[in-house]
């Protein structure tokens, strides 16, 4: 009431107050300038320095001076048998990882969403989410712990029931992608569900209702009026995924490879690291994360469009 | 009718085996680590009989994980670096968040894509050229040249969380409190900061959890023991060919208590924060 009459007064005090507000506000800019600069510095600028996949790299020369090559690298690249086999490996493994681990937090929430008892389902909630936080160093100590000759929990279980001899198992290639599958599934399953179950929350209780007076069973309104509900979140989510297949989680495959199937099972990150970093071959290793960095960018550019066509979600 | 409860009854018996059967699962490996690291050396080895309690309960491998190995020195740095780069990430994420949900500007929608833009880039794409950047100023093998990247890798995401956060609390409500005589500081302690606490929360622990549990830029930019962190140190446990179990089994224990601490305290934060920016727009 009295800021009403005192416009009426004296016209020029509006103005002039919002235009403080402006002024006031041109200072929330510099609140998030500190990290848009580091971002750009350290997240953006250092992509430039892939450039070096193109040079004959010399650390004392740097980035500028060093003499360009072309495609050499990329050439040899594509000559080397084991960077083939290391493209090979990433593209199967990342694969078969989606394929496996991705319908497994989906059946989770389904079952948990059938739930009567929200004490049950809170704690297995509560604990499915913890494996989330625990580091992939610790998983790869416990199974190395378990799989031991010496003592190993699940060799002693498998002697128990088949018999025969100890197993190695971390250090026989076959047994390299269900080791990451079922490691996967143990850390991220109860996390990946909490989109899930936000989206089966969504549903509407009243389809529920009309399903059930139309005689649908608890199976056939799980498969009528829930699967549907939850459907645009399993799209998006499987495009996101399928948009990263040409890349694997370094914590996870870089605990679990050593020296006995290195060779057989090495993937894109593993070999930038050894290439690049441990043997300081910085050309040849860009040049790999290139290739990756490219298809990576690509695929999401396409499953983005796909999920906004499909959807009307999309990132960009 | 009776056909179809006992249906539904065999159907609700399933899920909840199943359930507890995953839970079983989830929880055991954690039980299994917890365990051993009680145990002796011998007891652990022993094919023969593999027990599910230790015989004898026993400190020598926490012992010996500190005096003879270097674990006091990783965990001192762990700490050291966890805490200090979540406490940078949170001050930035509240800045940022705050200026991001508040200041209505033109290229506002651009910002954002310019924070989850750079969340997408391949890691790979940027070791090689952050490792020759960092040998270049003298970054490698240093506490600060971790921590930097720690802020990096764990700001943005942290930064769009908070301004989640910051866009569920109404003007109004700043407005109100100023009509009631609150000043800005005021305002911001009793009103703000209260409301908000769920997203401080879940903010400092994504960012200390990120740091605490990295392995990647620990294996690369750390060479020698004095830097290492504790996953860098439990890496080189694991790979030593003569692994002491009840040693590698301490060391895993140490690395797990504060995550799971943290996680038991704020874990309905986490989600909420996690949900507050999925449903959002």
């Amino acid at each position: 009431m009295l800021t009403s009459t005192n416009h009426a007064f004296c016209p020029g005090a509006k103005p002039k107050q919002s235009n403080r507000r402006v002024k006031k506000r041109m200072w929330l800019l510099v609140y998030v300038t500190p990290a848009i600069i580091l971002t750009i510095i350290f997240s953006y600028l250092p992509m430039f320095g892939n450039i070096t996949a193109f040079q004959d790299f010399d650390i004392t020369k740097g980035f500028l001076k060093s003499p360009f090559v072309g495609f050499m690298y990329f050439k040899k690249l594509f000559k080397d048998r084991h960077a083939l086999l290391v493209i090979k490996n990433t593209l199967v493994l990342s694969t078969v990882n989606l394929l496996f681990t991705f319908p497994a937090p989906i059946i989770l929430s389904l079952l948990l969403n059938e739930l009567k008892s929200d004490r049950f389902k809170k704690t297995v909630q509560t604990i499915t989410y913890m494996p989330h936080f625990i580091s992939w160093v610790i998983v790869a100590g416990f199974v190395k712990q378990m799989t031991a000759l010496d003592g190993g929990l699940i060799n002693s279980i498998k002697i128990f029931l088949f018999g025969g001899e100890s197993v190695m198992f971390l250090a026989d290639e076959r047994f390299f992608l269900p080791i990451i599958i079922i490691t996967n599934i143990w850390k991220e399953s109860g996390w990946n569900t909490i989109i899930f179950l936000a989206a089966l929350s969504g549903v509407d209780p009243q389809l529920y209702e009309a399903a059930a007076t139309d005689g649908a069973g608890r199976l056939k309104q799980a498969l009528h009026v829930t699967l549907p509900g939850i459907l645009p979140a399993i799209i998006i989510l499987l495009l996101l995924r399928t948009g990263r297949i040409f890349e694997t989680n370094f914590d996870q495959v870089y605990n679990f490879i050593n020296i006995h199937i290195q060779d057989k099972v090495d993937v894109l990150e593993t070999y930038v690291y050894r290439e690049g970093i441990q043997k300081a071959k910085y050309p040849i290793a860009a040049a790999a994360g290139l290739f990756q960095g490219f298809f990576s960018f690509i695929l999401i550019a396409v499953t983005n469009k796909l999920s906004g066509k499909f959807t009307d979600i999309s990132i960009w | 009718m009776s056909k179809r409860r006992l249906i539904n009854i065999l159907l609700g018996t399933g899920r909840f085996l199943l359930l507890s059967l995953f839970l079983i699962g989830v929880l055991a490996p954690i039980y299994w680590i917890l365990v051993t690291s009680f145990k002796t050396d011998a007891e652990i080895v022993n094919v023969n009989n593999i027990t599910y309690w230790p015989d004898q309960f026993t400190l020598d491998n926490y012992e010996s994980l500190f005096n003879q190995l270097d674990f006091g020195i990783y965990l001192r740095n762990s700490i050291l670096l966890s805490l200090s780069s979540a406490a940078i990430v949170l001050i930035y994420s509240i800045l940022g968040g705050y200026a991001l949900a508040r200041y209505k500007f033109k290229s506002k929608k651009m910002v954002i894509g310019f924070f989850l833009l750079s969340q997408m880039i391949p890691s790979v794409l940027l070791t090689i050229p952050i490792y020759i950047i960092y040998a270049n100023i003298g970054l490698i093998n240093s506490k600060l040249g971790l921590l930097i990247l720690y802020v990096i890798i764990n700001s943005p995401f942290c930064l769009i969380t908070m301004r989640s956060f910051f866009e569920r609390i109404p003007v109004s409500l700043e407005d109100a409190a100023r009509v009631d005589g609150c000043n800005k500081i005021q305002s911001l302690w009793r009103i703000i900061i209260p409301v908000l606490f769920p997203g401080i929360v879940a903010v400092f622990v994504f960012a200390f959890i990120g740091a605490w549990n990295d392995l990647l830029m620990g294996v690369i930019f750390t060479l020698s023991a004095s830097n290492w962190t504790i996953p860098v140190g439990m890496k080189a446990l694991i790979g030593k060919y003569n692994v002491h179990w009840g040693e590698l089994m301490a060391g895993g224990v140490i690395a797990l208590v504060p995550t799971i601490i943290m996680f038991a305290f704020v874990q309905r934060y986490i989600v909420e924060g996690l949900t507050a920016g999925a449903v959002k727009e």
